[in-house]
């Protein structure tokens, strides 16, 4: 990064030499400042997730997203163009559109009726004639996300005029990340509408958690092995061999669970496998899945996936399905989290509203796995604000695995990128999240080489 | 999209009103569901529900009022039947459910019961009410409001009677609640 350093609010000064320890500021949780700095620093400069192409396949459907808090519409305009548009009249800044999704051929701001195309063009002002003769139409379209992209079917938009392609901000981390979306020639279909809810934890909390921190199944998930849903090989203890925690990729991470020597595919049954090729994806990316139990990351800052096979009864099969997330910052102390169950697009009907029903019952509001994490989750911010951690400047261990801590190295002959270790006895994973976090914050560049 | 014919498909037009035996009947059968709740007596509760119960609460969207009623056909917060609901239940007996570990305090308000003959099967009547349950977690001085309306179908019988379905279509497009770990 060429451009100058950001200013470092004092709250996360020496973050640098925690981050090289494996330590945490608590404030980062929590404090006001470092959550206005993270709308203008990470959310309007990253590629930000604001939907799928399934959810609006005609012209003129559209559905309301954010990126950061501020208010967008997602719609595809009468070209079949993907826009992202601020939902905000040029006018005097009433909201254009008031509804979380619908098919429209414009928006007519409720205000005083300026009237633009679904492409975000303005083309009519009441009273144009009498009092505003000389305004050129051209130059008060609403404005829009300067970067958009479709990849794989899932749209992310860049606020930063001067962002790096997708591409380049995938970096490495695509060889993992198109496993998700690319099993199948049709890609992954969104299955129906978004969970939201809200709960009372900072953002960085659901993120950092996708990126690999197995260790917390067996204390908060334990519920769901006592009521006889997963098995012990999904669930259980970290363990040399089967878990993968995949840290330092481009800044991004992963966690795998494989069992190697057999295929549960994702625990995807027959009728859905037959539909699996590695079409765009290499035989070691494809072979992988095929090891794979469950596949779960974030791509910095707020999307995480988790590629999975649960069910929602010890009495029936297991059923494959992905679950995606946006993690919504609102406010240092709240979320909202989005969530959407997809399955491969050839499945069947049936199949798809079973992979449905699994994904809901699993990783939803009421998600038997969900619940739990979110049961817990808002003690850590609670603890991020105390007055203790401020005046004591509480640092939270991240250190599982790194250094001295673990016997185990990172993998010298893996297939694909990244830093790999065949244990998933750490945190290496959230560790990457926090140095691109602070990168961020800071624009300046984190030279800690973490294996584990 | 559910329109508000699809959800009454179960009910008899207008007019068709059933006696009052069994217009107090339904109320009954409801209250008595509400106090296991309530009083998280889940195996109790469980024993009202048919085994061939259908259970959802659909996911619901804010749309511009001529573009139906935003109640989602494909997205479901809760989408069960008898083994899944047994499973709930089970995982709520686990001492590491910790969404319901301190459980949360309910108090459910059953009302606006509307019951009538069911059309398309005369064992059943179709019971319409309104549900509001307050929801008390941890040390939190406020609760946290649900409301909710219902469409039931119901099996009277003497002395047992089971709910056969139930549609809870809520009144929230997004959760004010941490996760949904009770039942509505």
């Amino acid at each position: 990064m060429a451009e100058e350093a950001f200013a470092v609010p004092a709250s996360i000064e020496g973050m640098v030499d925690d981050l090289r320890q494996g330590l945490l500021p608590a404030a980062i949780f929590h404090d006001r400042e470092i959550y206005e700095l993270e709308l203008r620093r990470i959310f309007a400069k990253c590629w930000v997730y604001v939907g799928h192409e399934t959810e609006i396949p005609n012209r003129g459907d559209f559905v309301t997203r954010n990126i950061g808090e501020d208010p967008f519409v997602l719609i595809r305009d009468e070209e079949g163009e993907l826009r992202v548009l601020l939902n905000a009249c040029r006018h005097r800044g009433a909201q254009i559109c008031r509804v979380q999704a619908g098919n429209a051929k414009g928006f007519v701001c409720p205000f005083h009726g300026w009237a633009y195309r679904n492409s975000g063009e303005l083309i009519g002002v009441p009273a144009r004639n009498q009092g505003y003769a000389a305004l050129n139409l051209e130059d008060w379209s609403l404005f829009a996300a300067p970067h958009v992209v479709n990849y794989m079917g899932l749209i992310f938009a860049n606020l930063d005029r001067e962002a790096v392609s997708f591409e380049e901000y995938l970096g490495d981390y695509k060889w993992y990340f198109d496993i998700q979306f690319a099993l199948s020639e049709g890609g992954m279909e969104v299955l129906g509408e978004p969970h939201r809810w809200l709960v009372a934890a900072n953002w960085k909390q659901g993120a950092e958690n996708f990126c690999g921190d197995s260790s917390h199944t067996q204390m908060t998930h334990r519920s769901v092995l006592d009521a006889g849903i997963i098995e012990t090989a999904a669930a259980g203890a970290p363990k040399e061999g089967t878990g993968l925690h995949i840290h330092d990729c481009s800044g991004h991470a992963i966690s795998i669970r494989q069992l190697p020597g057999e295929a549960p595919f994702i625990s995807y049954p027959e009728e859905v496998t037959r539909h699996l090729h590695p079409g765009v994806l290499n035989q070691d990316q494809f072979d992988l899945a095929k090891r794979s139990l469950l596949q779960n990351g974030t791509l910095f800052p707020n999307f995480s996936f988790l590629h999975i096979g649960l069910s929602d009864s010890p009495q029936k099969p297991q059923a494959g399905f992905l679950t995606l997330r946006v993690w919504q910052p609102k406010g240092p102390g709240q979320m909202e989290i989005w969530n959407w169950v997809l399955a491969p697009k050839e499945a069947s009907l049936e199949y798809k509203q079973r992979a449905y029903q699994v994904g809901m019952s699993s990783f939803s509001p009421s998600g038997s796995f969900e619940q739990d994490d979110v049961a817990v989750w808002p003690g850590v911010t609670r603890s991020a604000g105390t007055v203790f951690a401020e005046l004591n400047k509480v640092r939270f261990n991240y250190q599982m695995g790194m250094g001295d801590m673990s016997s185990s190295k990172p993998l010298a002959d893996w297939v694909g990128p990244g830093v790999v270790n065949s244990t998933n006895a750490g945190e290496g994973g959230l560790r990457t999240f926090h140095k691109t976090w602070y990168e961020r914050m800071t624009n300046t560049k984190v030279e800690i080489c973490d294996h584990d | 999209m559910t329109d508000a014919a699809t959800l009454h498909a179960g009910a008899a037009p207008a007019g068709r009103l059933i006696d009052m035996d069994m217009q107090r009947a339904c109320e009954e059968f409801l209250k008595q569901e509400a106090e296991y709740l309530d009083d998280r007596l889940f195996a109790e509760w469980f024993e009202l529900l048919d085994p061939a119960i259908i259970y959802e609460a659909p996911v619901r969207t804010a749309r511009e009022n001529w573009d139906g009623t935003g109640i989602s056909t494909t997205a479901f917060y809760l989408k069960e039947d008898y083994a899944s609901i047994e499973m709930r239940v089970k995982r709520l007996r686990s001492r590491y459910a910790w969404s319901e570990s301190p459980a949360t305090r309910t108090r459910r308000i059953v009302s606006n019961v509307r019951v009538t003959l069911h059309d398309g099967d005369p064992s059943l009547v179709a019971a319409r009410s309104n549900l509001a349950v307050f929801c008390h977690r941890g040390d939190g001085a406020h609760p946290q409001i649900l409301t909710a309306e219902r469409f039931d179908a119901i099996r009277i019988g003497t002395g047992v009677s089971r709910l056969v379905k139930r549609t809870a279509i809520l009144d929230a497009t997004v959760l004010g609640l941490e996760s949904l770990s009770i039942f509505i």
